[in-house]
């Protein structure tokens, strides 16, 4: 005869153990779709002893969303640690240089946002929060180009599919216009969301994951919370399987849609 | 009447008197190197002249101790001002017919007032250089009528001149992450009070400082502190001194000082020293030789 007792505890751990893997951190961190500014170095010329940088230093955190500088003495580079939630003015870092006695080099930085093509397709944009960028790369403008027809197609495809994408160059300001973005990497972390209804539990939201991984092998976060159903996709190519994904999540019982 | 004669031997036997220079880094002059924007730089900084070749039978003593402030201020990135105000601790003991007498005095020397303006710079990566002249102006803010027993002091022991010098001169620096090489020329032009005129004044100076430390600059570190070892030239020329019955045959000349010295600079202070050791002298007459002098100082900035 079968010991009740040990059934009981015996479910019990069961339960414990799926409900403990259901909220285990998943397989890769998942992330929220971002936008944004990151990585920013600046550049700068003529700065030859410890004594010259507290000024250029304190220049640099004048400028509007500068919360901190980090400069290092034998590369010349300033990297800028920005304040949250606060869109830094990248036109007045040149400025802050040179009112610091120094001359500028480049402004690196890495833009994360969506594209955008502008006046009928001529060239193309990243919007990174409330910032805009032209994107364009050195090698085409000598060929009266914004872009090198490989970069332009990839680009495009990303533009069509709203990717979320990391776009890594050196900044060019003009009067008037846009800042240029002198592109040197692309990284097209996509992201989406689905909205599924009909989850019950953790395990509901772990056998979605599951479903979601098996469908889209690209798929590097499937970030799911039963309780308000939202489920935020990230993939490490430039697209999601996302109507091959609702269908699979249906097929499994759920209700899956689409967020705009 | 031995009172008169004292006097009279004074200012005869009077001897070399130069401006101490406290704007510098380099050490004992100044340098081109930026200040920025609305930056204030304090300098402070402690000097003690000693002169005791004395080739009269007067066996003169001089003892000086300065202790100048400096105040920078960056106008634009390119003007910079100074504000130099000096403190002055002056002895001269000497042996008269009355005997081995002294004769001091203390108090707020003369301000001076500079303006220097980068015209050219040239920077790349870890270097710059940069030329820069400078126009200045001394006032006669110290006391220039003391007196003490024996009556007025001669004008070379009181704390001001009584008039009102301009100056003028060019800076170069040349500063890389390994080293800095400095050199300026100068000239003061001496304007007339209380019937003396000091010799007009003509300055040359070099500066070579390589960092000693870190021996090696790494890619991972961030601004770290850096030790130099310093020297430097000055080479001073100053023409005679004028009194009321016009040269004074025992004044000026020409003096060679080489200074060694040290400097440890962070991003917010400095602190250095180094000792001025006259290599030639070439004083006219019986004008009172220079042993050395010190230098011991910081800078901040805010």
């Amino acid at each position: 005869m079968k010991n009740p007792i040990f059934k009981t505890v015996g479910g019990v751990c069961a339960f414990l153990i799926v409900t403990l893997q259901a909220n285990a951190a998943p397989e890769h961190a998942s992330q929220k779709a971002k936008q944004g500014l990151s990585d920013i170095t600046v550049s700068v010329k003529g700065v030859g002893c410890p004594f010259c940088v507290y000024g250029l230093e304190k220049k640099l955190k004048e400028v509007k969303g500068v919360e901190d500088v980090q400069f290092n003495l034998k590369t010349g580079v300033a990297k800028l640690v920005l304040e949250e939630d606060v869109v830094p003015s990248l036109q007045h870092i040149p400025g802050a240089v040179k009112n610091a006695g120094f001359t500028m080099g480049e402004i690196h930085l890495t833009a994360t946002g969506v594209l955008e093509k502008k006046q009928d397709d001529d060239f193309l944009t990243i919007r990174s929060a409330d910032q805009t960028f032209i994107l364009f790369e050195e090698k085409a403008e000598q060929k009266g180009k914004f872009l090198t027809d490989k970069t332009r197609r990839k680009l495009s495809k990303l533009e069509e599919e709203e990717a979320s994408v990391s776009i890594s160059g050196s900044i060019h300001f003009h009067p008037e216009k846009p800042p240029g973005l002198n592109i040197t990497k692309v990284v097209h972390e996509r992201s989406r969301s689905v909205t599924v209804k009909g989850m019950a539990c953790e395990k509901c939201a772990e056998r979605v994951s599951t479903i979601i991984r098996r469908t889209d092998s690209n798929v590097t976060a499937a970030n799911v919370d039963c309780r308000t159903g939202q489920v935020q996709i990230e993939s490490r190519q430039g697209w999601i399987e996302t109507e091959k994904i609702r269908q699979a999540i249906e097929q499994a019982g759920f209700e899956a849609s689409l967020a705009e | 009447m031995m009172k008169r004669t004292i006097t009279i031997v004074i200012v005869v036997l009077s001897f070399s008197l130069f401006s101490f220079e406290a704007l510098a880094g380099p050490i004992t002059f100044n340098t081109a190197l930026p200040v920025h924007e609305g930056e204030v730089i304090v300098r402070g900084q402690g000097k003690l002249r000693y002169s005791t070749d004395d080739p009269s039978p007067m066996n003169r003593e001089l003892t000086v101790w300065a202790a100048p402030t400096v105040l920078v201020y960056g106008a634009t990135e390119k003007l910079t001002l100074f504000g130099v105000i000096p403190y002055l601790d002056k002895e001269l003991e000497l042996d008269t017919p009355m005997g081995r007498i002294s004769r001091s005095d203390n108090g707020l020397g003369d301000a001076t007032f500079l303006a220097r303006y980068t015209i050219r710079q040239w920077d790349r990566p870890g270097e710059t250089l940069r030329l820069a002249p400078f126009l200045g102006l001394q006032v006669p803010t110290g006391d220039d009528d003391e007196s003490d027993s024996l009556g007025r002091l001669p004008q070379p022991l009181q704390l001001g001149s009584g008039s009102w010098d301009p100056v003028a001169g060019t800076i170069f620096t040349w500063q890389t992450l390994n080293w800095e090489f400095d050199t300026a020329i100068s000239y003061k032009l001496n304007t007339e009070a209380n019937d003396f005129e000091l010799g007009d004044e003509a300055e040359f100076d070099l500066s070579y400082q390589y960092r000693l430390w870190p021996w090696k600059l790494e890619q991972e570190e961030g601004v770290p502190g850096f030790l130099y070892g310093v020297l430097e030239s000055n080479v001073i020329w100053q023409d005679r001194h004028e009194g009321p019955g016009g040269d004074i045959s025992d004044s000026g000349g020409t003096t060679w000082f080489l200074a060694p010295g040290i400097q440890y600079v962070t991003k917010r202070w400095v602190i250095e020293a180094a000792v001025q050791l006259p290599v030639l002298q070439d004083l006219n007459g019986d004008a009172l030789e220079n042993d050395f002098i010190a230098t011991a100082g910081f800078r901040i900035n805010f």
